[in-house]
C-alpha cells in the first residue's frame, strides 16, 4: 500500500525516531521518516543505534519466565482494604453533625512527626457525646507525577474537603470528619490514605473538638 | 495449574466479562471475580515493566499487586477516555516514580564503567552498556526508555501515561537517547 508522505523537518524526523524503531508512528508519519531516511545517514545512523538501545531494554526478562502468583497477596491486601474502609464514616455525614456542633477550636496534635502527639485530647472529644463527628485535619503530599487537576476527586474520594493548597508544593490541608477515633485507627487511617499510588504522605496535624453549644 | 482446576476455573469466571471496559466496570462494583481476571491479564505485562525498573522480583511483585489495589479503589473513576491498558500503566508509572523517588532499592545509578565485564561476545557487552546506561538515566527519562522500547508504547500513549506533553516526552526522550548514544560510542571503542 502506498502511503501519504508528507516532508518534515530533520529535527522533526529525530524526534520520531524511537517511535518509528518501537513501529507504532502512523502510516503518514512512517512514510515522511522512510523518505527522510533514505538520503539522511546521521538519521540512519541513528536508527540503528536506535535499535541496539531497544534489543538491549527488550530481552532482559523473558516473558515465559513469569508466571502470574495466585493472587493471595492481593487479596489479603483488598481484605485489609475493605475492613480499614468499614471503619470510616462516610464524608457526607460531616455536614449535619457539624450543624449541631460549634467548633472549640484546634489543637495541634504533631508537628515534626506522623504521630498523634496526646492521647488526652482524644478523651476530651469522646466526651462531647458519641453521635458527634470530629474534624481531623490532615496534611497530604501528592506523588510526584499527580496532576493538580487530579486533586480534587482524589481528595474526594478520601472524604477529605476544605482543603487548602500550601503554596509552591505538592500537598493540601483538609479535613476529615470521623466519629471520635482511637489513635491506634487514626493513624491506619492515615496510613491508609498515604498507601494510595496518588499520595505521597499523610500527617495528622491537628484536631477540632465539637462541642455542644450552650442552651 | 492441574486440569481439573482449569475447568473449575473456566467455570468460575464464565461469568466475568472479557472486554476490558467491561472488567473496569465490573470492578466498580467492587467484583472481586473481575479484579483477578484483570490481574492474570495483566500481571506478566506489568511485572516486567516493573522488573525492569527495581531489579528485584519482590519489589516488582508488590507494586503489580499496589497496582491492584489502586485499580481496585479506583476503577470508578475510569472515564473511558483513555485505553484501560494506558490507565493501569499510568498507575504502575507513578508507583514506579515514587519507590524509585525513595531510593528503598538500590539501582545502579552510579555504575562504574570498570564493572561492565570485557568478554568476547560483543553483543552481550553491548546490552550490558545500555541496561546500565538506562538504570543511571534520570528516573522520568529512564521511565520513558521503559516505556518506548520494553512496553512499546506510541507517543501519545507516553504522554497520557505520564501526564506530560507530546514535546516533553520527545525531551526526555532526547536527553536519554544523547546519553546512552554517549555510552555506545565508549563502548565501541
Amino acid at each position: 500500500m502506498k502511503t501519504q508522505n508528507t516532508h518534515i523537518s530533520h529535527e522533526e524526523v529525530d524526534g520520531l525516531l524511537p517511535w518509528y524503531v518501537n513501529g507504532t508512528l502512523s502510516p503518514t508519519e512512517r512514510g515522511a521518516v522512510e523518505e527522510h531516511l533514505a538520503d539522511c545517514i546521521a538519521c540512519a545512523e541513528e536508527v540503528r543505534q536506535l535499535e541496539r538501545i531497544a534489543d538491549a531494554v527488550q530481552d532482559e526478562i523473558p516473558t515465559p519466565l513469569v508466571t502470574v502468583p495466585d493472587g493471595a497477596r492481593l487479596n489479603e491486601l483488598l481484605d485489609a482494604d475493605t475492613s480499614s474502609r468499614s471503619r470510616r464514616a462516610p464524608a457526607y455525614l460531616a455536614a449535619a453533625a457539624l450543624a449541631a456542633a460549634m467548633f472549640a477550636g484546634i489543637l495541634i496534635l504533631a508537628d515534626s512527626t506522623n504521630r498523634v502527639a496526646d492521647p488526652v485530647l482524644f478523651e476530651t472529644a469522646t466526651a462531647t457525646g458519641a453521635e458527634a463527628l470530629t474534624d481531623y485535619v490532615f496534611d497530604i503530599e501528592f506523588a510526584a507525577g499527580v496532576a493538580a487537576r487530579e486533586h480534587p476527586a482524589l481528595l474526594e474520594s478520601m472524604g477529605v474537603r476544605d482543603a487548602v493548597a500550601t503554596s509552591g508544593s505538592a500537598a493540601v490541608r483538609g479535613i476529615v470528619s470521623l466519629p471520635a477515633a482511637s489513635m491506634t485507627e487514626l493513624q491506619s487511617i492515615a496510613d491508609s490514605m498515604a498507601a494510595r499510588d496518588e499520595i505521597d504522605s499523610v500527617r495528622i496535624v491537628a484536631v477540632q473538638l465539637p462541642v455542644r453549644a450552650e442552651p | 495449574m492441574q486440569p481439573d482446576e482449569s475447568a473449575v476455573a473456566q467455570q468460575r469466571d464464565a461469568h466475568v466479562p472479557h472486554d476490558e471496559r467491561a472488567l473496569m466496570a465490573a470492578i466498580a462494583r467492587q467484583d472481586r471475580r473481575a479484579l483477578e481476571a484483570l490481574y492474570r491479564s495483566y500481571y506478566t505485562r506489568l511485572f516486567r515493566f516493573a522488573f525492569r525498573m527495581t531489579h528485584s522480583h519482590d519489589a516488582a511483585d508488590e507494586i503489580v499487586n499496589d497496582v491492584m489495589l489502586a485499580v481496585w479503589r479506583g476503577a470508578g473513576g475510569f472515564r473511558g477516555s483513555s485505553k484501560v491498558s494506558t490507565w493501569i500503566f499510568g498507575i504502575a508509572y507513578r508507583q514506579s516514580l515514587k519507590r524509585l523517588s525513595r531510593k528503598s532499592l538500590t539501582v545502579a545509578a552510579d555504575f562504574d564503567l570498570d564493572e561492565v565485564a570485557a568478554g568476547d561476545d560483543h553483543s552481550a557487552e553491548d546490552r550490558d552498556w545500555v541496561r546500565h546506561g538506562v538504570d543511571a538515566l534520570p528516573a522520568a527519562q529512564k521511565l520513558a526508555i521503559v516505556l518506548v522500547f520494553y512496553i512499546g508504547m506510541s507517543y501519545e500513549e507516553v504522554a497520557e501515561v505520564t501526564d506530560c506533553p507530546v514535546n516533553t516526552v520527545k525531551t526526555r526522550m532526547f536527553h536519554a537517547r544523547r546519553k546512552l548514544k554517549g555510552l555506545l560510542k565508549e563502548a565501541a571503542s
